[in-house]
């Protein structure tokens, strides 16, 4: 049964790759790129594991104990678990709950993340290359390692599913999540700052990181490597104790979830007409409030807005932390928010999903949709490009650049918005379906998401060059009649485009509308 | 009527368009890969006609009813609606079709009173007059308390009856339903049975997809049989069925009954 549950992992892995041959080479690139990574990292561990084996060791110790704390926090804050093999599907089948736990735990290495860690875990044995007694309880303590991760991700997200299970608490668990990434600004520079210092604790680190959940099974081969029999010994009793608890804590719960389906609460509801009694009666007006309702509601949005915060933390916090040379680093959040913010409708009709039906059936005018979908943008990037532009140069004491700032800003995030208009109507590419986890991406998605992606911020770059041509100008001259001239051709051009990029998107989706049902379909 | 000004092409097997007819299919034709999955026929449904098209399943209803509506650019062929072909003039065909799409997604995240108001709207329909028919609509479906409700949380049937009242709300001449009564409960049908018998008894035209024999047999007048993406028989309701059931003729003209021999291990 354990063997079944396993081969039906690998075929539902197998399945998904066949319906779509983009997704079956975003696998391969992925795969290569993890393994090229993981290879040159193992053979920089040998090469420094043959020169200061203790070292070495630190390294070993470190990097698993990072890697299994990440199999904690990813899946739960960010990927999910794939729901292909969720226990409550297998809760009509006569199978003893330990076999299913067994089976859905093994199953779990199936696919390119499950083997990427224990490949991992076993390249950290290079480090001991020259001490067969490590090498050897290094590579059986690498499974060990990855059954440890493989358990913390099930129980991790397990537990946050049953809190999440409410529609509003996923809501602000999403929000909260940003609290940390905000701290972390601060956190990291002051990291930088105290670089050597942090270097000469990471031994203590590995010191008793090895006695946690996190780094037991690690420190066993760290611990022989250099000589410490008890260590290696206290080192196994963790691990070991750890597996059974956790395995104890996955198993019940498994018994638990086939028993309880999962229920979600139904969402408040909405009284009157929403957004629809704000935005005028039009096809376009309609359009712009279903968008806007959608940005507010759907935490897929949501998750196009996350970028911003760390945005601000990196230009504002990080980078000026780390170099002093610039001071005025932070002038570049403008166009970069505009920029970013104007991307994000660049994969709307990839979010509606089949549900673009109703725009197809109902004959609406590629120009409506098009203007809508825009005018839901500006009314969250307007002010979002706003703030973004002005603050930095009133922070930093420089008024004088606060109208190129505007003008570069205001100016990519209508070209960028104008692009998107055009590229959405025609690409669209595998992203989380409505109602999934927004940070749920579908297999292999990413290369064709990246490619589409980096091409247009390239567009963007080109097209938006008149005016971040300027500002830079005005950066390097400090001339107040720059200054004002990018804010004006921003303007200018950057509505140009927008226009334009409107009225050519609209045409492209009027005339492709069939294709588009299609790529939506297909997508399911 | 007149004759439309060009003819069509002397190559065509087919009659052209006939301008009378609600719906008019001429030789739409699709394949994915090598298999067909709708091969060319002729189809009129008569203005004023309740018309059922049954086949089993995976038999290109929906890839039929799909072509009509601009929702899959056929590969060959041509459709249209009173008169006006959905391929050449798709805005204005598209203006006289409700539409009923079966195995689509809604904007789930509004709630039902949102989403017909935004189906009008869609169509550039006034304010007033949308609000007007939204709060009609909601009512004659029995959805008026769920009106707030986000549509996620709708039933099945509840998901039919809102789509629905999203193709009715602009009063369109034609309407084209992909099984409309799936999973709906037995009193909200008979309630959209007499909706849509009214509508036909005041000129409309209804062209609905069902395998659900009994319920065509009783509520269209004409119907036509689709197997394996062709067309088996067409007419009306009596001329297709010849003295059987409806239900036993279709059987005839698709056949795939089994021998009768049944699962003996099955027996308790």
């Amino acid at each position: 049964m354990v063997a079944q549950l396993i081969s039906l992992r690998w075929a539902l892995f197998a399945n998904g790759l066949k319906r779509n041959v983009w997704q079956l080479v975003g696998v391969i690139v992925g795969a290569l790129y993890v393994v090229g990574l993981l290879v040159l990292a193992g053979v920089g561990l040998a090469a420094l594991g043959a020169h200061d084996l203790e070292l070495a060791s630190i390294v070993a110790v470190l990097a698993c104990a990072l890697m299994t704390l990440g199999w904690l926090v990813i899946p739960v804050f960010f990927t999910g678990m794939d729901g292909s093999m969720d226990p409550q599907r297998f809760a009509l089948f006569p199978i003893k709950p330990g076999t299913l736990a067994a089976g859905l735990l093994l199953a779990g290495f199936i696919g390119v993340p499950g083997v990427a860690t224990l490949l991992f875990f076993w390249l950290t044995s290079l480090a001991y290359l020259h001490e067969p007694l490590a090498l050897a309880l290094s590579l059986v303590c690498a499974l060990g390692s990855a059954l440890v991760a493989q358990l913390l991700a099930r129980t991790g997200t397990a537990i946050a599913t049953t809190f999440a299970a409410r529609r509003g608490v996923r809501e602000v668990a999403s929000i909260l999540l940003f609290l940390p990434i905000f701290f972390l600004g601060p956190a990291i520079a002051s990291l930088a700052e105290n670089a050597e210092a942090v270097g000469r604790a990471l031994p203590g680190v590995a010191g008793w990181i090895r006695f946690t959940p996190f780094g037991a099974f690690a420190g066993v081969p760290a611990s022989v490597a250099q000589h410490d029999v008890e260590g290696a010994l206290a080192c196994l009793a963790v691990g070991l104790v750890t597996l059974v608890v956790l395995w104890w804590v996955y198993s019940r719960m498994l018994k638990r979830a086939i028993v309880t389906p999962p229920r979600v609460k139904a969402a408040a509801g909405i009284k009157g007409l929403g957004w629809f009694s704000r935005f005028p009666a039009t096809p376009w007006g309609a359009v712009a409030a279903r968008s806007l309702t959608y940005w507010i509601k759907d935490p897929r949005y949501a998750a196009s807005l996350a970028i911003v915060p760390m945005l601000v933390i990196l230009y504002a916090f990080i980078i000026p932390n780390i170099t002093s040379e610039i001071p005025q680093f932070a002038l570049i959040l403008g166009p970069l928010v505009g920029m970013l913010l104007g991307f994000s409708i660049s994969a709307d009709i990839s979010y509606d999903s089949t549900a673009f039906a109703l725009h197809v059936l109902t004959g609406v005018r590629g120009v409506a949709d098009r203007l809508g979908r825009v005018v839901a943008l500006l009314c969250i990037g307007l002010p979002l490009t706003l703030i973004a532009s002005v603050v930095p140069p009133i922070a930093s004491g420089s008024w004088e650049l606060l109208p190129a700032s505007l003008g570069a800003g205001l100016g990519t995030l209508f070209v960028s918005g104008g692009l998107a208009s055009v590229a959405s109507a025609r690409w669209t590419y595998a992203v989380p379906l409505p109602g999934e986890s927004p940070f749920k991406t579908p297999q292999g998605a990413g290369a064709r998401m990246a490619l589409t992606q980096s091409a247009l911020m390239v567009a963007v770059a080109v097209v938006a060059a008149p005016a971040i041509g300027l500002f830079i100008a005005t950066l390097i001259t400090g001339s107040a009649l720059l200054g004002w001239l990018t804010l004006v051709v921003g303007l200018l051009w950057g509505a140009g485009v927008l226009v334009l990029g409107v009225r050519i998107g609209g045409r492209w989706m009027e005339a492709r509308e069939p294709e588009l049902m299609q790529a939506v379909m297909l997508n399911r | 009527m007149s004759q439309p000004l060009l003819p069509p092409p002397p190559a065509s097997p087919f009659p052209s368009i006939d301008p009378n007819a609600a719906v008019s299919l001429r030789g739409l034709m699709k394949s994915f890969g090598p298999k067909v999955a709708v091969a060319p026929f002729g189809l009129d449904v008569p203005t004023g006609s309740f018309y059922g098209l049954v086949g089993p399943n995976g038999a290109g209803k929906t890839t039929t009813l799909s072509m009509l509506t601009g929702l899959l650019r056929p590969d060959a062929g041509t459709a249209a609606v009173h008169g006006i072909d959905v391929w050449q003039r798709p805005l204005e065909a598209k203006a006289a079709l409700g539409v009923l799409a079966d195995g689509v997604r809604l904007f789930d995240r509004l709630s039902g009173r949102q989403l017909v108001t935004y189906s009008g709207r869609l169509r550039g329909m006034p304010a007033d007059e949308v609000a007007q028919r939204t709060e009609d609509l909601l009512r004659v479906m029995d959805l008026t308390d769920a009106g707030n409700k986000l549509v996620v949380d709708y039933s099945a049937g509840m998901h039919k009856k809102i789509s629905l009242a999203c193709a009715m709300i602009h009063a369109p001449r034609v309407l084209v339903l992909d099984e409309p009564f799936e999973a709906v409960d037995p009193v909200s049908a008979a309630n959209i049975r007499d909706i849509l018998n009214d509508y036909v008894r005041h000129g409309g035209t209804v062209l609905v997809s069902s395998h659900v024999m009994d319920l065509v047999q009783r509520m269209c007048t004409h119907v036509a049989v689709i197997a394996d993406g062709q067309l088996r028989a067409a007419g009306t309701v009596d001329q297709v069925r010849g003295g059987l059931s409806l239900e036993e003729r279709f059987v005839d003209l698709v056949g795939g009954r089994g021998t009768g021999e049944g699962l003996s291990w099955l027996h308790s």
